[in-house]
């Protein structure tokens, strides 16, 4: 053995500091994170060519889409009529145009998902229902200031979920808008 | 435990139970006025004792020593050291209606309200005891009716300050549905009926003995929703399974061409393997007829559970009619003693079933009914002794079911009718001329009863007089689509009979289309239902009009009305629903009919307001929603469009299929006005073509199909007005829609164009892009 590895030895084989080893003992003591909590849970749909998320509390059930009845005088693009949800009769408005966005993408089928708000329930018709998901609300920013000023915003945050852009709507605000769209 | 350690729970439980037991001291009182009863005196000492061990256990302790006295009063009548007076009932009646107005408030309010009205409890129990002394003592009788006008006032002035405090309305509360929309009577899972009377035969009292659960009404209608989604899709269970079972033919056809195919064979592994081929399709169609005959089962007993399920729900809709009549035995009793007469109410029929909304309705114009037959109908004691008849008058209500309606009769034995006076009051009122009115029958002067403002009271008194109560029973009865019969012999009593639809929750409605969509309208609206062919409408000063039964009908086609674009329809024939209107009959032009259903009638959803024509929606047997129309807004529609000359014609005619964009014509010999207008028809997708003048436009008419035709006035060789004049007179092209859009806007001038045949004229001077293309589209219809 030469002197090389001698150093090296006594480098490797010295006893750690003891301030090093309490600090080493401190995190492998520390209980690992939990995964899943401060995770929030929205259901992902895609409206025209926009993924939006709503919050999973408020979606009561996701259903084929089905005869949408125009109601005279007061139908419009976005408030499209009446939808039978499990034998009720509830208004329906189009997600894609409540919140203005551009039609596109032909893919995936369209559903009427059945919500509940303070307002009361409401039906919305979406190009494309992806399903519950989780994502962190933490690590998810704030809308664009174009879209947080506009007079009456939706998507409070905008966070990544499963790979995509998704805005997510604020439950209150979305309420009040499809409250407003059936008068017109 | 303090009341304020008390749990809400235990508030909320004793609420509920001092709500049953009221009512049962409520009616038994009234009962025993009557007549006394061991049996009932009984049950109401347990009522009071139950509220008096309930109200300890609350620390309500105020209740408590009310109760005590309640309860100390019954049980000396009973040993019959008392009798039942009219002024000890008062006093036991304001007992209760103190503990009426605790019901009223929120359980969690209890305490506080009890420590603010101490006093006024504390004066009722005294009341009541000092009631309790002998008879003839003239202190008890004063002191007691002293606690009863205490009570009064306490119910006639609002409390101060406090949200919800012991005041209430001078009457009692009645077990209606509470504002916040919960349905149901309070829970009374061991409280016992009262005992049974021993006079009369009939129940004088309604007896609701059933077990009854509060529900909210939306998770009833959330269950009425789901209910009548199983009925839907059992029902499209059905159809694919029918589809199922005519397969089976389908197998017997293959096992027939491979048996041939069998026989055609020489190969001898061929026919082997054929062989096997059917070996297997017979085992497949006994699977197969195994599967269909237990599916069959299955299916049958499937729609016939969803229907039961339905109509049950539907079904929760009704009440029996005792429950919404049970305040009426006191009212009479008050307004008898009120009035210094003597009468019971006797209830008949109280478990008929009425739908809620109907019995609501009802609960008005029957007080008012009531009202009238003890002030006028009933005489006075003295009176009815003097006729012969028993000092207490009796006035009897009874419902019940006939052919399919309900019939609600309330009858007095009092005086009846005085047609003379009747007749007298018609003629002083200016009604009718003196021997028009000696003229009429006995039915014809009963009518003027239910006229407001109609009284043949000589003065007012504080509870009639005024005329107005009779008018309020016609105006319902008319909202509800039903009718009242007036029954009267002098001397010995009136009656009246109303006659109402059991339900309006379901209607029997015609379903047609419009706009592509489903809607209807309810039968009874319904005059007449006809398929007019197109050549058969004719038409007057450019409205037109079909010959129904001999009647000219205005048609008016639904698609204008509601504004909506119009869906297919059969080119040979229109569809016209005959509606009679306030207006008269104008005939609603519809692209198909889909055929007569019963439809269950669920309100329009509240946050949309009110939706112009449109009264209720439904939901079809194969699920799709369809909205029910509103007879007299639609008439109200058709007005408002003839008025403003927009009704526009019925009938496409031409199958829009394949067809390309509408074809226009535009006759200006201003370059600048043919181009502005061209442009504009064209941007909105319509097929333009132009002349200089009248003569190339009719030049052109005549050769090309054009679906409308936009033209000037002044135009040099043949002026706008004569080519109007010669398009219409051509057979060709009469039918074809024109348009004049003129500078001149003169009535004279507006008056030649359409005496001309011109079906719309448009001024330039209030020209606009969207008058033009308005215009265009009320003429013929989108692009």
């Amino acid at each position: 053995m030469n002197d090389d590895t001698l150093a090296a030895k006594v480098l490797f084989d010295r006893e750690p500091a003891p301030d090093v080893l309490a600090e080493w003992t401190g995190q492998t003591a520390a209980p690992p994170p939990e995964p899943g909590t401060g995770l929030a849970r929205v259901f992902l749909v895609r409206a025209g060519e926009e993924w939006v998320g709503l919050p999973a509390a408020m979606v009561d059930s996701a259903l084929p889409l089905g005869p949408i009845h125009s109601v005279p005088f007061l139908s419009s693009p976005v408030f499209l009529g009446l939808a039978n949800v499990e034998g009720e009769l509830l208004p329906c408005v189009s997600l894609a145009a409540l919140l203005g966005v551009e039609p596109g993408g032909q893919e995936g089928t369209p559903r009427l998902l059945a919500v509940s708000t303070v307002e009361g329930r409401f039906a919305l018709t979406v190009c494309e229902a992806a399903g519950v998901r989780e994502y962190d609300p933490a690590a998810a920013t704030a809308a664009p200031d174009t879209v947080a000023r506009a007079p009456r915003p939706v998507v409070r945050a905008v966070a990544e979920v499963e790979g995509r852009g998704a805005g997510i709507a604020d439950p209150a605000l979305l309420g009040a808008a499809l409250a407003r769209s059936l008068r017109p | 435990m303090s009341p304020d350690m008390a749990d809400l729970s235990l508030l909320e439980l004793f609420a509920l139970e001092l709500a049953t037991h009221r009512e049962t001291i409520e009616q038994g009182l009234v009962r025993l006025e009557s007549g006394p009863d061991a049996g009932l005196y009984e049950s109401l000492m347990r009522a009071a004792h139950s509220i008096k061990g309930a109200a300890r256990i609350v620390s309500l302790d105020q209740a408590v020593g009310l109760a005590h006295a309640m309860e100390d009063l019954f049980e000396a009548a009973r040993e019959g050291k008392l009798a039942i007076t009219p002024e000890r009932v008062d006093a036991l009646l304001a007992a209760n209606d103190f503990y009426a107005r605790l019901c009223a408030a929120p359980p969690a309010e209890l305490p506080g309200l009890l420590d603010s009205a101490a006093r006024e409890a504390v004066e009722l129990e005294n009341g009541l005891r000092a009631s309790m002394a002998p008879d003839g003592s003239g202190t008890g009788a004063a002191q007691a009716q002293q606690a009863v006008e205490a009570h009064r006032q306490a119910a006639s002035t609002p409390g101060v300050g406090e949200p919800h405090s012991l005041a209430a309305g001078t009457s009692p509360p009645i077990q209606s549905p509470s504002p916040a929309g919960s349905v149901g009577v309070t829970a009374s899972p061991g409280a016992p009926p009262p005992a049974g009377p021993a006079h009369p035969p009939a129940a004088a009292v309604p007896e609701t003995d059933e077990a009854v659960v509060r529900l909210s009404a939306e998770t009833l209608g959330r269950f009425m929703g789901l209910a009548g989604q199983c009925v839907v899709e059992t029902s499209a269970l059905g159809r694919i399974f029918s589809r199922l079972r005519d397969s089976r033919r389908d197998f017997l056809d293959l096992a027939g061409t491979l048996s041939s195919l069998r026989a055609t064979l020489a190969d001898a592994e061929a026919k082997g393997r054929t062989e096997s081929a059917l070996v297997i399709l017979k085992r497949l169609m006994e699977e197969h007829g195994h599967a269909t005959r237990s599916l069959d089962a299955l299916v049958r007993r499937m729609e016939l559970t969803a229907g039961r399920l339905y109509g049950q729900a539907l079904g929760t809709r009704m009440r029996p009619f005792g429950e919404g009549v049970k305040h009426l035995p006191r009212f009479v009793r008050d307004l008898a003693r009120e009035l210094g007469k003597n009468a019971r109410l006797e209830i008949h029929g109280a478990k008929c079933r009425v739908d809620r909304d109907i019995m609501e309705r009802l609960e008005a114009p029957l007080t008012h009914l009531v009202r009238n037959a003890l002030d006028h109908g009933v005489e006075s004691p003295d009176e009815r002794l003097a006729a012969g008849k028993p000092a207490q008058g009796v006035i009897v209500l009874k419902a019940r079911h006939v052919s399919g309606m309900l019939e609600v009769r309330l009858a007095d034995d009092g005086r009846g009718v005085d047609t003379a006076r009747l007749r007298a009051a018609v003629v002083q009122k200016g009604l009718a001329e003196p021997d028009m009115a000696g003229r009429l029958s006995d039915k014809e002067l009963h009518e003027f009863l239910f006229l407001p403002g109609f009284s043949t009271s000589p003065g007012l008194t504080r509870v009639s007089g005024r005329g107005v109560g009779l008018d309020v029973v016609k105006t319902m009865l008319q909202e509800v689509g039903g009718e009242a019969r007036v029954k009267s012999t002098p001397g010995q009593g009136m009656a009246f009979i109303l006659r109402l639809p059991v339900s309006r929750s379901v209607i029997r409605a015609l379903v047609f289309a419009v706009g592509g969509e489903p809607y209807a309208l309810p039968l009874a609206s319904v005059e007449r239902v006809a398929a007019v062919p197109v050549a058969e409408v004719q038409s007057v000063e450019g409205h037109q009009y079909a010959v129904l039964d001999g009647v000219n009908v205005g048609l008016a086609a639904a698609s204008r009305i509601l504004d909506v674009t119009p869906g297919p329809c059969p080119p040979e024939e229109i569809c016209v629903v005959a509606l009679m209107g306030e207006a008269g009959r104008f005939g609603l032009a519809v692209e198909s009919f889909l055929g007569e259903r019963d439809l269950v009638v669920k309100p329009l959803d509240p946050r949309l307001g009110k939706a112009p024509c449109v009264a209720a929606a439904s939901i079809l047997e194969d699920g799709s929603p369809v909205l029910i129309l509103d007879a007299p807004d639609l008439a109200l529609s058709i007005e408002r469009l003839l008025a403003g000359g927009r009704l526009g014609r019925v009938g496409g005619g031409k199958a829009r299929e394949g067809r390309g964009p509408r074809k226009v014509l535009v006759a200006d010999d201003s370059l600048t006005v043919r181009e502005v207008e061209r442009q504009l028809l064209s941007g909105r997708g319509y097929d333009v073509t132009c002349a200089v003048d009248g003569m190339e436009a009719l030049a052109l008419a005549r050769s090309g199909e054009f679906d409308l035709i936009v033209t000037d006035v002044d135009m040099p060789r043949m002026t706008g007005i004569e080519l109007t004049r010669a398009i219409k007179a051509d057979p060709a092209l009469a039918a074809t829609p024109v348009m004049i859009v003129s500078y001149k806007d003169r009535p004279e001038d507006r008056l030649a164009g359409l005496n001309a045949g011109a079906d719309h004229y448009l001024a330039k001077s209030g020209f606009s892009d969207k008058a033009l293309i308005d215009a265009a589209i009320d003429l013929i219809g989108e692009p």
